[in-house]
Protein backbone atom coordinates (compact mmCIF):
# COMPACT_ATOMS: atom_id res chain seq x y z
CA UNK A 1 0.00 0.00 0.00
CA UNK A 2 1.24 3.39 -0.91
CA UNK A 3 2.28 5.45 1.97
CA UNK A 4 0.51 9.16 1.83
CA UNK A 5 2.66 11.88 1.39
CA UNK A 6 1.09 14.36 4.26
CA UNK A 7 -1.01 13.15 6.76
CA UNK A 8 -3.09 15.80 8.82
CA UNK A 9 -4.50 14.66 12.07
CA UNK A 10 -6.84 17.04 13.75
CA UNK A 11 -5.48 19.97 12.40
CA UNK A 12 -6.82 23.54 14.17
CA UNK A 13 -5.30 27.05 13.75
CA UNK A 14 -6.45 30.27 16.21
CA UNK A 15 -4.81 33.39 15.63
CA UNK A 16 -4.66 35.68 18.43
CA UNK A 17 -6.58 38.95 17.83
CA UNK A 18 -3.76 41.48 19.93
CA UNK A 19 -5.62 44.45 18.62
CA UNK A 20 -8.63 43.47 20.93
CA UNK A 21 -9.15 44.73 24.32
CA UNK A 22 -9.26 40.69 25.63
CA UNK A 23 -6.40 39.68 23.77
CA UNK A 24 -9.15 36.66 22.46
CA UNK A 25 -8.44 34.07 19.84
CA UNK A 26 -10.18 33.34 16.38
CA UNK A 27 -10.14 30.16 15.28
CA UNK A 28 -9.39 29.89 11.25
CA UNK A 29 -9.07 26.39 11.29
CA UNK A 30 -10.88 23.81 13.07
CA UNK A 31 -10.18 20.08 12.75
CA UNK A 32 -8.31 18.94 9.88
CA UNK A 33 -7.95 15.33 9.26
CA UNK A 34 -7.20 14.48 5.70
CA UNK A 35 -4.62 12.47 3.85
CA UNK A 36 -2.81 13.63 0.84
CA UNK A 37 -1.20 10.72 -1.72
CA UNK A 38 1.98 11.05 -4.00
CA UNK A 39 2.09 12.19 -7.29
CA UNK A 40 -1.85 13.12 -6.43
CA UNK A 41 -3.05 16.94 -7.99
CA UNK A 42 -5.08 17.79 -4.57
CA UNK A 43 -6.68 21.19 -4.79
CA UNK A 44 -8.61 22.87 -1.32
CA UNK A 45 -11.51 25.00 -2.41
CA UNK A 46 -13.28 27.27 -0.71
CA UNK A 47 -14.69 30.90 -0.24
CA UNK A 48 -11.86 34.02 0.59
CA UNK A 49 -11.37 33.79 4.51
CA UNK A 50 -11.88 29.94 4.85
CA UNK A 51 -7.96 29.55 5.65
CA UNK A 52 -7.13 27.84 2.93
CA UNK A 53 -3.82 30.11 2.29
CA UNK A 54 -3.05 29.59 5.74
CA UNK A 55 -3.29 25.36 5.65
CA UNK A 56 -0.92 25.43 2.97
CA UNK A 57 1.54 27.25 4.62
CA UNK A 58 0.71 25.39 7.57
CA UNK A 59 1.82 22.10 5.32
CA UNK A 60 5.27 23.95 4.16
CA UNK A 61 5.41 25.21 8.29
CA UNK A 62 5.95 29.10 6.90
CA UNK A 63 3.28 28.76 9.85
CA UNK A 64 4.41 26.89 12.93
CA UNK A 65 2.27 27.40 15.21
CA UNK A 66 -0.60 25.61 15.23
CA UNK A 67 -2.71 22.43 17.21
CA UNK A 68 -3.04 18.68 15.99
CA UNK A 69 -0.62 16.95 13.85
CA UNK A 70 1.10 16.60 9.99
CA UNK A 71 3.11 13.76 9.12
CA UNK A 72 4.87 13.87 6.15
CA UNK A 73 6.37 10.80 4.60
CA UNK A 74 9.66 10.99 5.01
CA UNK A 75 12.31 13.03 7.14
CA UNK A 76 13.51 15.04 4.17
CA UNK A 77 10.32 16.40 3.26
CA UNK A 78 10.48 20.25 3.86
CA UNK A 79 14.05 20.22 1.59
CA UNK A 80 12.22 18.65 -0.79
CA UNK A 81 9.44 21.55 -1.80
CA UNK A 82 8.28 24.09 -3.75
CA UNK A 83 6.22 27.18 -3.24
CA UNK A 84 4.52 28.96 -5.70
CA UNK A 85 2.94 32.10 -4.46
CA UNK A 86 -0.31 34.68 -5.36
CA UNK A 87 1.73 37.86 -5.74
CA UNK A 88 4.63 35.91 -7.06
CA UNK A 89 7.29 36.82 -4.81
CA UNK A 90 9.81 37.63 -6.62
CA UNK A 91 13.11 39.58 -5.97
CA UNK A 92 12.99 42.68 -7.67
CA UNK A 93 16.93 43.04 -8.21
CA UNK A 94 17.57 39.65 -9.48
CA UNK A 95 16.76 39.01 -13.05
CA UNK A 96 15.01 36.17 -14.69
CA UNK A 97 17.58 33.81 -14.50
CA UNK A 98 19.02 35.03 -11.23
CA UNK A 99 15.39 34.65 -9.35
CA UNK A 100 15.38 31.02 -10.54
CA UNK A 101 19.07 30.35 -9.52
CA UNK A 102 18.54 31.82 -6.54
CA UNK A 103 16.84 28.36 -5.53
CA UNK A 104 19.92 26.43 -6.54
CA UNK A 105 22.00 28.39 -4.62
CA UNK A 106 20.41 27.97 -1.21
CA UNK A 107 20.76 24.45 -1.91
CA UNK A 108 24.68 24.74 -2.51
CA UNK A 109 24.31 23.23 -6.71
CA UNK A 110 27.38 23.56 -7.97
CA UNK A 111 27.83 26.33 -10.81
CA UNK A 112 28.06 24.34 -13.73
CA UNK A 113 24.92 22.04 -13.26
CA UNK A 114 23.26 25.20 -12.25
CA UNK A 115 22.93 26.63 -15.85
CA UNK A 116 21.71 23.60 -17.04
CA UNK A 117 19.17 23.41 -14.70
CA UNK A 118 17.82 26.91 -15.09
CA UNK A 119 18.00 26.63 -19.07
CA UNK A 120 15.86 23.23 -18.40
CA UNK A 121 13.47 25.26 -16.68
CA UNK A 122 13.38 28.60 -18.67
CA UNK A 123 12.71 26.89 -21.66
CA UNK A 124 10.17 24.64 -20.50
CA UNK A 125 8.18 27.58 -19.39
CA UNK A 126 8.91 29.52 -22.05
CA UNK A 127 11.05 32.47 -21.26
CA UNK A 128 14.16 31.31 -22.16
CA UNK A 129 14.43 34.80 -23.73
CA UNK A 130 13.50 36.86 -20.89
CA UNK A 131 16.94 35.46 -18.64
CA UNK A 132 18.02 38.73 -18.66
CA UNK A 133 15.38 40.66 -18.01
CA UNK A 134 14.26 42.14 -14.22
CA UNK A 135 10.31 41.72 -12.44
CA UNK A 136 9.27 44.71 -13.57
CA UNK A 137 9.94 44.25 -17.04
CA UNK A 138 7.69 41.53 -17.07
CA UNK A 139 3.83 40.94 -17.15
CA UNK A 140 1.76 38.97 -14.84
CA UNK A 141 1.99 35.93 -16.56
CA UNK A 142 5.75 36.12 -17.03
CA UNK A 143 5.94 36.69 -13.46
CA UNK A 144 4.20 33.46 -12.34
CA UNK A 145 6.13 31.75 -15.10
CA UNK A 146 9.02 32.68 -13.23
CA UNK A 147 7.33 31.62 -9.90
CA UNK A 148 7.09 28.01 -11.19
CA UNK A 149 10.61 28.06 -12.79
CA UNK A 150 11.65 28.78 -9.32
CA UNK A 151 9.84 26.14 -7.91
CA UNK A 152 10.53 23.48 -10.17
CA UNK A 153 13.93 24.18 -10.44
CA UNK A 154 15.07 21.99 -7.36
CA UNK A 155 12.80 18.95 -8.71
CA UNK A 156 10.92 19.29 -5.50
CA UNK A 157 8.63 15.60 -4.78
CA UNK A 158 5.82 18.38 -3.25
CA UNK A 159 4.34 21.58 -5.40
CA UNK A 160 2.27 23.91 -3.16
CA UNK A 161 0.45 26.71 -5.06
CA UNK A 162 -1.57 29.49 -3.26
CA UNK A 163 -3.78 30.87 -5.74
CA UNK A 164 -1.35 30.81 -8.21
CA UNK A 165 -3.49 32.25 -11.22
CA UNK A 166 -6.12 34.83 -9.55
CA UNK A 167 -3.56 37.80 -10.24
CA UNK A 168 -3.73 37.09 -14.05
CA UNK A 169 -6.33 37.71 -16.87
CA UNK A 170 -8.44 34.65 -17.33
CA UNK A 171 -6.55 33.58 -21.28
CA UNK A 172 -3.14 33.56 -19.28
CA UNK A 173 -4.53 31.64 -16.64
CA UNK A 174 -6.07 29.50 -18.68
CA UNK A 175 -3.02 28.78 -20.64
CA UNK A 176 -0.91 29.05 -17.39
CA UNK A 177 -3.62 25.94 -16.15
CA UNK A 178 -2.92 23.66 -19.20
CA UNK A 179 1.20 24.00 -19.08
CA UNK A 180 0.85 23.24 -15.04
CA UNK A 181 -1.31 19.96 -15.96
CA UNK A 182 1.23 18.76 -18.49
CA UNK A 183 4.18 19.58 -15.93
CA UNK A 184 2.72 17.48 -13.55
CA UNK A 185 1.87 14.53 -15.98
CA UNK A 186 5.30 14.92 -17.27
CA UNK A 187 7.21 15.23 -13.64
CA UNK A 188 4.75 13.07 -11.60
CA UNK A 189 5.02 15.26 -8.68
CA UNK A 190 2.37 15.94 -5.78
CA UNK A 191 0.38 19.23 -6.25
CA UNK A 192 -1.32 20.73 -3.40
CA UNK A 193 -2.91 23.80 -4.45
CA UNK A 194 -5.50 26.30 -3.10
CA UNK A 195 -8.43 28.39 -5.18
CA UNK A 196 -11.17 29.71 -4.94
CA UNK A 197 -12.32 29.06 -8.69
CA UNK A 198 -14.87 25.89 -8.80
CA UNK A 199 -14.00 25.60 -12.37
CA UNK A 200 -10.13 25.85 -11.96
CA UNK A 201 -10.59 23.23 -8.89
CA UNK A 202 -12.86 20.99 -11.42
CA UNK A 203 -10.27 21.28 -14.51
CA UNK A 204 -7.06 20.60 -12.14
CA UNK A 205 -7.86 18.12 -9.86
CA UNK A 206 -8.01 14.60 -8.59
CA UNK A 207 -9.56 15.28 -5.47
CA UNK A 208 -11.26 18.42 -4.11
CA UNK A 209 -11.64 19.26 -0.48
CA UNK A 210 -14.11 21.98 0.21
CA UNK A 211 -13.63 24.28 3.13
CA UNK A 212 -16.39 25.98 5.05
CA UNK A 213 -15.50 29.83 5.67
CA UNK A 214 -14.71 30.74 9.54
CA UNK A 215 -13.52 28.59 10.96
CA UNK A 216 -12.35 26.54 7.91
CA UNK A 217 -13.89 22.93 7.96
CA UNK A 218 -13.56 20.25 6.05
CA UNK A 219 -16.74 20.56 4.66
CA UNK A 220 -16.41 17.23 2.26
CA UNK A 221 -13.95 16.10 -0.90
CA UNK A 222 -15.01 15.02 -3.54
CA UNK A 223 -12.77 12.49 -6.34
CA UNK A 224 -12.48 14.20 -9.20
CA UNK A 225 -13.56 11.17 -11.94
CA UNK A 226 -13.69 13.49 -15.04
CA UNK A 227 -11.15 12.28 -17.72
CA UNK A 228 -8.49 14.95 -18.67
CA UNK A 229 -8.55 17.22 -20.82
CA UNK A 230 -11.90 18.26 -18.67
CA UNK A 231 -14.25 19.51 -21.21
CA UNK A 232 -16.16 23.35 -18.94
CA UNK A 233 -19.03 22.18 -20.89
CA UNK A 234 -19.29 18.54 -20.64
CA UNK A 235 -22.55 17.34 -18.64
CA UNK A 236 -20.38 15.84 -16.17
CA UNK A 237 -18.34 18.82 -15.50
CA UNK A 238 -21.68 21.18 -15.28
CA UNK A 239 -22.50 18.30 -12.68
CA UNK A 240 -19.55 18.52 -10.58
CA UNK A 241 -20.06 22.04 -10.71
CA UNK A 242 -23.49 22.03 -9.09
CA UNK A 243 -22.51 19.40 -6.21
CA UNK A 244 -19.61 22.01 -5.33
CA UNK A 245 -21.82 25.21 -5.31
CA UNK A 246 -23.99 23.75 -3.20
CA UNK A 247 -21.43 22.06 -0.73
CA UNK A 248 -19.83 25.91 -0.91
CA UNK A 249 -23.19 28.01 -0.53
CA UNK A 250 -23.12 29.77 2.92
CA UNK B 1 23.86 40.90 -16.85
CA UNK B 2 24.48 42.54 -13.47
CA UNK B 3 27.06 44.70 -15.10
CA UNK B 4 25.24 46.06 -17.76
CA UNK B 5 22.48 46.78 -15.48
CA UNK B 6 25.07 49.32 -13.27
CA UNK B 7 26.18 50.55 -16.49
CA UNK B 8 22.53 51.75 -16.91
CA UNK B 9 23.70 54.62 -14.76
CA UNK B 10 25.25 56.82 -17.70
CA UNK B 11 21.90 56.64 -19.86
CA UNK B 12 23.61 58.42 -22.90
CA UNK B 13 27.01 59.55 -24.00
CA UNK B 14 26.51 63.23 -23.05
CA UNK B 15 25.39 61.80 -19.59
CA UNK B 16 28.90 60.65 -19.36
CA UNK B 17 30.49 63.37 -20.36
CA UNK B 18 29.04 65.57 -18.36
CA UNK B 19 29.53 63.46 -15.35
CA UNK B 20 33.26 63.59 -16.07
CA UNK B 21 33.24 67.50 -16.62
CA UNK B 22 31.54 67.93 -12.74
CA UNK B 23 34.32 65.60 -11.62
CA UNK B 24 36.74 68.19 -12.73
CA UNK B 25 34.94 71.20 -12.21
CA UNK B 26 36.19 71.08 -8.35
CA UNK B 27 39.98 70.55 -8.72
CA UNK B 28 39.97 73.48 -11.74
CA UNK B 29 37.65 75.59 -8.96
CA UNK B 30 40.32 74.69 -6.16
CA UNK B 31 43.32 75.52 -8.48
CA UNK B 32 42.12 78.79 -9.53
CA UNK B 33 40.88 79.78 -6.36
CA UNK B 34 44.38 78.91 -5.00
CA UNK B 35 45.66 80.51 -7.37
CA UNK B 36 43.95 84.45 -6.63
CA UNK B 37 44.52 84.73 -3.34
CA UNK B 38 47.79 83.02 -2.79
CA UNK B 39 47.36 79.77 -1.24
CA UNK B 40 49.79 77.06 -1.61
CA UNK B 41 47.57 75.07 -3.94
CA UNK B 42 48.92 72.32 -2.14
CA UNK B 43 48.45 73.12 1.11
CA UNK B 44 44.36 73.36 0.24
CA UNK B 45 44.39 69.88 -2.02
CA UNK B 46 45.75 68.17 1.59
CA UNK B 47 43.41 70.17 3.57
CA UNK B 48 40.84 68.73 1.36
CA UNK B 49 42.64 65.03 1.31
CA UNK B 50 42.61 65.10 5.08
CA UNK B 51 39.12 65.66 5.80
CA UNK B 52 38.15 63.49 3.50
CA UNK B 53 39.84 60.78 4.69
CA UNK B 54 38.57 61.12 8.15
CA UNK B 55 35.52 61.56 6.76
CA UNK B 56 35.50 58.33 4.58
CA UNK B 57 36.80 56.27 7.56
CA UNK B 58 33.91 57.32 9.69
CA UNK B 59 31.26 57.07 7.22
CA UNK B 60 33.00 53.26 6.17
CA UNK B 61 33.29 52.41 10.03
CA UNK B 62 29.32 53.90 10.61
CA UNK B 63 27.75 51.51 7.61
CA UNK B 64 30.01 48.60 9.00
CA UNK B 65 28.46 49.05 12.67
CA UNK B 66 24.97 50.29 11.38
CA UNK B 67 24.37 47.56 9.15
CA UNK B 68 25.33 44.68 12.09
CA UNK B 69 23.10 46.44 14.52
CA UNK B 70 20.28 46.61 11.85
CA UNK B 71 20.39 43.27 10.76
CA UNK B 72 20.13 42.28 14.29
CA UNK B 73 17.66 44.66 15.69
CA UNK B 74 15.60 44.92 13.03
CA UNK B 75 12.38 42.52 14.00
CA UNK B 76 11.67 40.15 16.87
CA UNK B 77 12.39 40.53 20.62
CA UNK B 78 15.47 42.21 20.74
CA UNK B 79 13.90 44.88 18.46
CA UNK B 80 11.34 46.16 20.96
CA UNK B 81 14.07 46.58 23.40
CA UNK B 82 16.82 48.40 21.56
CA UNK B 83 14.40 50.62 18.98
CA UNK B 84 13.77 52.55 21.87
CA UNK B 85 17.16 52.82 23.51
CA UNK B 86 19.31 53.35 19.77
CA UNK B 87 15.94 56.24 19.47
CA UNK B 88 17.50 58.24 22.73
CA UNK B 89 21.26 57.24 21.77
CA UNK B 90 20.10 58.93 18.23
CA UNK B 91 18.21 62.19 20.02
CA UNK B 92 21.41 62.57 22.43
CA UNK B 93 23.43 65.80 21.14
CA UNK B 94 26.17 64.42 19.94
CA UNK B 95 28.61 67.73 20.69
CA UNK B 96 27.92 66.91 24.25
CA UNK B 97 29.86 64.22 24.24
CA UNK B 98 32.41 66.05 22.51
CA UNK B 99 34.33 67.34 25.92
CA UNK B 100 34.38 63.76 27.15
CA UNK B 101 35.92 62.47 23.69
CA UNK B 102 38.85 65.11 24.03
CA UNK B 103 39.50 63.95 27.49
CA UNK B 104 39.64 60.03 26.58
CA UNK B 105 41.05 60.43 23.20
CA UNK B 106 42.98 63.87 23.51
CA UNK B 107 43.27 65.61 20.25
CA UNK B 108 43.87 62.98 17.84
CA UNK B 109 42.61 61.66 14.49
CA UNK B 110 40.88 58.43 16.79
CA UNK B 111 38.84 61.40 18.71
CA UNK B 112 37.78 63.06 15.57
CA UNK B 113 37.22 59.90 13.88
CA UNK B 114 34.96 58.73 16.82
CA UNK B 115 33.26 61.83 16.70
CA UNK B 116 31.78 61.68 13.43
CA UNK B 117 31.24 57.76 13.43
CA UNK B 118 28.58 59.22 16.34
CA UNK B 119 27.58 61.72 14.20
CA UNK B 120 26.84 59.40 10.84
CA UNK B 121 26.20 56.29 12.22
CA UNK B 122 22.75 57.10 13.58
CA UNK B 123 20.37 58.20 10.33
CA UNK B 124 22.55 54.84 8.59
CA UNK B 125 20.98 53.11 11.14
CA UNK B 126 17.89 53.95 11.14
CA UNK B 127 17.45 54.30 7.24
CA UNK B 128 18.35 50.48 6.70
CA UNK B 129 16.06 49.26 9.75
CA UNK B 130 12.96 51.59 7.92
CA UNK B 131 14.38 49.28 4.76
CA UNK B 132 14.25 46.14 5.79
CA UNK B 133 10.93 46.45 8.03
CA UNK B 134 9.55 47.40 4.64
CA UNK B 135 10.66 43.81 3.70
CA UNK B 136 7.39 41.67 1.76
CA UNK B 137 6.66 39.27 3.80
CA UNK B 138 6.69 37.13 0.72
CA UNK B 139 9.84 37.37 -0.01
CA UNK B 140 10.88 36.27 3.26
CA UNK B 141 8.48 33.23 3.09
CA UNK B 142 10.27 32.37 -0.49
CA UNK B 143 13.51 32.70 1.00
CA UNK B 144 12.25 30.02 4.07
CA UNK B 145 10.93 27.80 1.32
CA UNK B 146 14.31 27.58 -1.05
CA UNK B 147 16.29 27.09 2.62
CA UNK B 148 18.40 30.64 2.05
CA UNK B 149 20.38 30.52 5.69
CA UNK B 150 23.80 31.41 7.23
CA UNK B 151 25.99 33.85 4.78
CA UNK B 152 23.86 32.88 1.60
CA UNK B 153 21.18 34.69 3.25
CA UNK B 154 22.95 37.70 4.07
CA UNK B 155 24.45 38.47 0.71
CA UNK B 156 21.90 37.40 -1.36
CA UNK B 157 18.77 38.69 0.34
CA UNK B 158 19.53 40.39 3.72
CA UNK B 159 21.83 42.74 2.04
CA UNK B 160 20.19 43.93 -1.29
CA UNK B 161 16.93 44.76 0.71
CA UNK B 162 18.94 47.07 2.75
CA UNK B 163 20.55 48.75 -0.11
CA UNK B 164 18.10 51.57 -0.50
CA UNK B 165 18.08 52.39 3.26
CA UNK B 166 21.91 52.49 2.86
CA UNK B 167 21.80 54.87 0.36
CA UNK B 168 19.09 56.93 2.24
CA UNK B 169 20.79 57.14 5.02
CA UNK B 170 24.19 57.43 3.74
CA UNK B 171 23.28 60.94 2.12
CA UNK B 172 21.49 62.03 5.33
CA UNK B 173 24.59 60.77 7.13
CA UNK B 174 27.24 62.04 5.37
CA UNK B 175 25.48 65.57 5.24
CA UNK B 176 25.58 65.60 9.05
CA UNK B 177 29.10 63.87 8.84
CA UNK B 178 30.74 67.17 7.16
CA UNK B 179 28.63 69.34 9.49
CA UNK B 180 30.57 67.54 12.46
CA UNK B 181 33.31 67.15 11.12
CA UNK B 182 33.89 71.04 10.25
CA UNK B 183 32.57 72.01 13.85
CA UNK B 184 35.27 68.83 15.11
CA UNK B 185 38.13 70.10 13.39
CA UNK B 186 37.42 74.14 14.61
CA UNK B 187 36.61 72.98 18.36
CA UNK B 188 39.54 70.66 18.32
CA UNK B 189 41.96 73.10 16.25
CA UNK B 190 43.45 70.76 14.10
CA UNK B 191 46.22 71.48 12.23
CA UNK B 192 44.85 70.28 9.32
CA UNK B 193 41.97 69.81 7.54
CA UNK B 194 39.11 71.61 5.93
CA UNK B 195 38.05 72.91 9.66
CA UNK B 196 41.69 74.57 9.99
CA UNK B 197 41.39 75.92 6.56
CA UNK B 198 38.15 78.01 7.32
CA UNK B 199 39.56 78.76 10.70
CA UNK B 200 43.05 80.18 9.44
CA UNK B 201 41.33 82.58 6.89
CA UNK B 202 38.00 83.35 9.18
CA UNK B 203 38.97 87.45 8.76
CA UNK B 204 39.20 87.24 5.69
CA UNK B 205 35.40 87.37 3.91
CA UNK B 206 36.75 86.75 0.42
CA UNK B 207 38.47 83.37 0.72
CA UNK B 208 35.82 82.41 3.44
CA UNK B 209 32.98 83.08 0.85
CA UNK B 210 35.01 80.82 -2.22
CA UNK B 211 35.73 78.41 0.32
CA UNK B 212 32.58 77.52 1.31
CA UNK B 213 31.83 77.88 -2.59
CA UNK B 214 34.36 75.17 -3.46
CA UNK B 215 32.79 73.12 -0.73
CA UNK B 216 29.24 73.72 -1.64
CA UNK B 217 31.05 72.26 -5.28
CA UNK B 218 32.69 68.78 -3.88
CA UNK B 219 29.18 68.29 -1.88
CA UNK B 220 27.17 68.75 -5.24
CA UNK B 221 29.56 66.62 -7.01
CA UNK B 222 29.23 63.65 -4.93
CA UNK B 223 26.30 63.89 -4.90
CA UNK B 224 25.13 64.32 -8.74
CA UNK B 225 27.95 61.52 -9.68
CA UNK B 226 27.47 59.16 -6.95
CA UNK B 227 24.10 59.24 -4.54
CA UNK B 228 21.65 61.06 -6.55
CA UNK B 229 22.02 57.83 -9.11
CA UNK B 230 22.77 55.03 -6.34
CA UNK B 231 19.39 55.86 -5.18
CA UNK B 232 17.79 56.23 -7.84
CA UNK B 233 19.32 52.62 -9.27
CA UNK B 234 18.42 51.36 -5.83
CA UNK B 235 14.94 52.38 -5.61
CA UNK B 236 14.31 51.10 -9.30
CA UNK B 237 16.11 48.23 -8.44
CA UNK B 238 13.33 47.48 -5.96
CA UNK B 239 10.45 47.93 -8.48
CA UNK B 240 8.32 44.46 -8.85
Amino acid sequence: MTKPKIILKQLTKRFSDENHRLSREMPALENINLEIMPGEFFVFLGPSGCGKSTLLRIMSKLEKKYEGSIEFDSEEFLSRIGFVFQQFALFPWLSVFQNVELALIARSVPDHLRKEKINTELKLLGLEKSAHLYPHELSGGMKQRVGIARALVTDPDVIFMDEPFSELDSFTASQLRKEILSIWRARQKTIILVTHIIKEAIELADRIAVLTPSPGKLEKIFVNHLPRPRHERSDEFYKLEDQLIEKLKP
Amino acid sequence: MRKKYLLKIYKTRWHLIFTFGIIIIPFIFFLTFSKIFGIPSGKLFSDIFVSFNRLLIAYLIAVFIGWILAALFYRGRGATIALPLFDVLQSFPTFAVLPLAIFWGGVSEKTIIFFLVLAILWPIFFSIISSLKLMKHEWEEAVEIMQLKGWKYIFNFLFPVSIPGLITGSIIGLGEGWEALMATEIIIGTHVGLGSFFQSFSQNFSVTAFGVLGFLIIIFTINKVLWLPLLEKSHKQMED
